[in-house]
């Protein structure tokens, strides 16, 4: 009856979609759901299913010295080669976004091409690179490489920041009377210091989870935890790796709040890549 | 050049058009010494072997070899296959975040950006427990009585398909949306008041508007599992040897550096290609 | 025209209601259109046109309320099956289609031999004077030409009820005037029934058998144009149509079938009005009198007449007319007068300062 009251029609397309979009999701989350609740296992192996919980897995990734080490040795690779990006990339990409050159475009092109060459093609050339130089397998070479990657995450963050601020604030301050230098210092630089650190921490990120490149420059001193997580896991199956990746995991959480604090989620989109 | 520009830019050089580039200085120099020279030494290096065969005997017994250019043919069908894979989940996806979410929207596009802030060897570990052949989908469908025996996915290449895409199907579903979000919602409107089904409407209208997404996706997923080696290592157990792969087990095993610079040269081209393809899309849709 | 047999169809909305989240849209509205009716949906910024008009398309849900075309209940149809044409604001053409592609879409969607589509298009495109820009994409062409493509593209299929979701908003004003014209005369040919949304007053007057003011949600009054202008229902419909003079009185006394009226703040002036039922003295009414019913003279005129005493204060020229501005003692709102530019010595020679009687006759006010 076509009553005053309708009521509206189930959409079948559209539930079907959502039910999709569902499993989707379910999809991306699982293995990573997987290795956290394993972390928390207390068997020896993963078997399924799991029967009592300890923290055993973590303590042992505690006392495992190559992890504790490695991950120390990962956070200070990173570090160093984000503020060497940052030292060599910050001054490009303020050049490039308000640059009116015709060579502008391609110099860009350029300096985000490390991002589309294969990681391990990375690695091997540098290695042989770096060992004909001199400098081999060594803590420098391999912030040296990281380098390469993280410069174009800082580059492409603080461009676009500083694209989107427009101009007119610089030239309000160089009519207030305001020095080339004092108009980089008070105004340039807290514009796009969000730019910076957002494209420092996602620089860091790719960093601690590089492996093509940092598993040719592994030694005694230069192992990162890439490089130990996957020996490990190549040796044993037990979960400790479920604990440190777990953990790695939370440092990277702690670090994405602070890029979302920093500049807004949809910021992200288009970045890692 | 309008009077107001040239206020704003005095110092116009006209020649070099070099302008404002100067601070771009040190990450060029940076960039070429550990970018391009690397790249360049690699290329000299495939040339040279133990000294007793041509220059060019590397590229000759990659190209001859079958067994080599197997590995290379089943490096671009994974990639292929893949990108199809891709598409085809990430589609659906990039449209219902694109059309239907209204609050929830922020919450998906953090789900769908977290598995990037875990490292590969997290999610590929998660995809051993997950498809192992005790582990708890093999259990659940046995429970079922779906199947009546374990998987064996780990050792097939259907589990390198599942971290493969687990991987790279975020990027298509982010490209696919960033188009379709400038897809006017009015034009599939005007196509249903015309008369078309919801289903026409979208093959007419919707889909051939958001090529460029797929496209663009398409690329990205593609470049980026042409280099990845990881998930073949851990999940393919052999069972997928790419070039990457091969890559790395020629260091590990073999250590013939002049062989394994002229396979890095291949993945090299084969990245070089797609950069240009990438280069050309972006500059056909005009904002670069 | 495009097909022998037009054939149009009634529409009617039963107590059609929506809301978005806790903000109602369309308070239940019941409106009855009929065949070859042209209607226009007029009102300010955000009171529920466009809503109005999607739930007419089914591209928008009702929360209750049902809604009929052709005698046929749809409210569960689905767009693609209610037969409609629609022009959108934007035009909504396919950018990725040329002109007579966009204009086919409809005729392939109904399944129509591909030659039959060909001539069809061709005929159309012929009526809306676009024969050479047929190979054409739609980002290629003015903002008139796509107007026109949409108006094609809506009117090849034939359908029962066309649908215009503010047609000529993107056009200039010359061009609008034209635009208006022509459609007018298509959809009278065609006897299309057609229901236009709009927020420009002149372009509803003109254009429309019917008019129909809604205010936040609710529809306010339905009417001819002239039943509309000439008696407006309250308040807000004389002043959102045309400029209107309220003036606020007080009923003093009856006489006959007549209310005696005094002006607020006027002591010693006396109008009257016929009255309304329910009118009793001592209550509270405003009249409201177009601006061009109203004259001006020297002197006193006859009791006949309504009449209150002022003073010019602003004269301004406006092409057509001359507009006055007449200020009465004790009131702050000054009259509005609109006086025709005959070309005659007198008009538009009135002195600024100088004491004016302004007089209707009775015929010409409305009582809110
Ligand atoms: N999809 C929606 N979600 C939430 N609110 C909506 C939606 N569509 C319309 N509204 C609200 O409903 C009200 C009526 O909107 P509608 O678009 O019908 O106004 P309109 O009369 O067409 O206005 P305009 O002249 O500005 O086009 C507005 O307050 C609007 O904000
Ligand atoms: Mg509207």
């Amino acid at each position: 009856m076509s009553g005053s009251h309708s009521v509206r029609r189930p959409d079948l397309g559209l539930i079907a979609l959502k039910v999709y979009v569902v499993a989707f999701f379910a999809f991306l989350m699982a293995p990573i759901v997987v290795v956290v609740i394993y972390s928390f296992s207390d068997m020896a192996y993963t078997t399924w299913p799991i029967t009592d919980l300890s923290l055993r897995w973590y303590q042992r990734m505690l006392e495992y010295r190559p992890f504790m080490s490695s991950l120390a040795f990962s956070l200070q690779v990173a570090v160093a080669a984000a503020v060497l990006s940052i030292l060599i990339g910050v001054p490009a990409a303020l050049a490039l976004a308000r640059s009116g050159s015709r060579y502008a475009e391609a110099v860009m092109t350029f300096l985000l091409a490390p991002l589309s060459m294969p990681m391990i093609l990375l690695g091997v050339a540098l290695l042989y690179y770096l060992s004909w130089m001199g400098l081999g397998v060594s803590k420098l070479s391999v912030v040296l490489g990281h380098t390469v990657v993280s410069l174009p995450y800082i580059i492409r963050t603080v461009a676009a920041v500083y694209i989107q601020s427009g101009r007119s604030q610089e030239e309000a301050a160089t009519i207030l009377g305001a020095g080339r230098w004092q108009v980089f210092w008070h105004v340039t630089l807290p514009m796009v210091r969000a730019g910076i650190l957002a494209g420092a921490i996602f620089a860091m990120l790719i960093s601690l989870d590089n492996l093509p490149i940092s598993f040719f420059f592994a030694g005694p001193d230069t192992n990162t935890l890439p490089v130990v997580m996957l020996a490990y896991q190549q040796n044993q199956f037990d979960p400790a790796i479920a604990a440190i990746s777990t953990t790695q995991t939370v440092i990277a959480v702690i670090m994405l709040l602070i890029v979302q604090r920093l500049t807004g989620l949809h910021h992200i989109i288009g970045q890692k890549r | 050049m309008s009077l107001a520009e040239s206020h704003t830019r005095p110092k116009r050089r006209v020649g070099w058009g070099l302008q404002g580039l100067g601070g771009t200085l040190p990450a060029v120099i940076f960039l070429i010494a550990f970018f391009v020279l690397p790249l360049v030494d690699n290329t000299i290096n495939s040339f040279e072997n133990d000294g007793s065969a041509a220059a060019i005997d590397n590229y000759v017994r990659l190209f001859t070899d079958s067994y080599y250019i197997e590995v290379i043919a089943r490096t671009l069908w994974v990639s292929l296959l893949s990108t199809l894979i891709c598409i085809v989940l990430g589609y659906p996806i990039a449209y219902y975040l694109v059309r239907h979410t209204e609050g929830s929207g922020a919450f998906l596009i953090f789900l769908l950006v977290a598995p990037l802030m875990t490292s590969i060897i997290m999610r590929t570990y998660g995809w051993q427990i997950l498809l192992a052949r005790n582990g708890p989908i093999s259990n659940w469908l046995l429970d079922f009585g779906l199947i009546d025996r374990p998987l064996a996915t780990l050792r097939s290449p259907v589990s390198v398909y599942f971290g493969v895409v687990h991987i790279l199907v975020p990027y298509m579903v982010i490209s696919i949306a960033s188009v379709l979000q400038s897809v006017d919602r009015r034009l599939e409107e005007a196509a249903l008041i015309l008369g078309a089904s919801r289903w026409r409407a979208f093959w007419r209208v919707t889909l051939p508007l958001s090529t460029a997404g797929i496209v663009t996706g398409s690329i990205i997923v593609f470049m980026l599992c042409n280099g990845s080696f990881l998930t073949m290592l851990l999940l393919g157990n052999g069972s997928v040897v790419t070039l990457p792969l091969l890559i790395y087990q020629q260091f590990i095993l073999v250590n013939d550096a002049g062989f394994a610079a002229t396979m890095g040269n291949v993945l090299l081209f084969l990245a070089l290609a797609c950069l240009y393809l990438q280069l050309r899309t972006v500059r056909g849709r005009g904002h670069v | 025209m495009v097909n022998s047999d037009t054939h149009s169809a009634p529409v009617s909305l039963r107590g059609v209601t929506r809301t978005f989240g806790d903000h109602v849209a369309l308070h239940p509205m019941t409106l009855d259109i009929q065949a070859g009716e042209f209607v226009s949906l007029l009102g300010p910024s955000g009171c529920g046109k466009t809503t109005t008009l999607r739930i007419v398309a089914g591209l928008e849900s009702t929360d209750a309320g049902s809604v009929w075309i052709g005698n046929r209940d749809v409210t569960h149809v689905s767009p693609n099956r209610r037969g409609l044409g629609m022009v959108f604001q934007n035009y909504a053409l396919f950018p990725h289609m040329s002109v007579a592609e966009n204009i086919a879409f409809g005729l392939e969607m109904s399944r129509m031999p591909k030659a039959e589509i060909e001539t069809q298009v061709a005929r159309i495109i012929d009526m809306v004077h676009l024969s050479q820009f047929a190979d054409r994409m739609p980002a290629k062409l003015s903002g008139g030409q796509q107007q026109r493509v949409a108006l094609a593209r809506s009117l090849v299929t034939n359908p029962a009820v066309l649908l215009l979701d503010e047609p000529m908003a993107a056009l200039d004003k010359n061009l609008r005037e034209t635009m208006q014209y022509e459609l007018r005369q298509i959809q009278e040919t065609l006897g299309t029934t057609t229901i236009m949304v709009t927020h420009d007053q002149e372009e509803a007057l003109s254009l429309s058998d019917r008019i129909v003011v809604m205010d936040k949600g609710h529809l306010l009054q339905a009417g001819a144009p002239q039943e509309i202008y000439d008696a407006p229902a309250n308040r807000f419909v004389s002043e959102f149509l045309g400029a209107s003079n309220l003036i606020e009185c007080e009923v003093t006394g009856l006489d006959g079938d007549e209310a005696v009226l005094s002006p607020r703040g006027m002591s010693g002036v006396t109008l009257r009005a016929a009255m309304r039922p329910g009118i009793a003295a001592g209550e509270a009414v405003t009249l409201s009198v177009r601006p061009e019913r109203i004259s001006m003279s020297q002197a006193q005129p006859d009791s006949s007449h309504q009449a209150v005493p002022g003073t010019i204060v602003t004269h301004v020229f406006r092409g057509a007319s001359h507009a006055y501005q007449i200020r009465m003692n004790g009131v702050e709102t000054p009259i509005l007068v609109y006086e025709q530019a005959t070309g005659h010595p007198e008009t538009g020679k009135r002195n600024i300062g100088s004491k004016v009687w302004a007089h209707w006759a009775s015929e010409g006010q409305t009582v809110l």
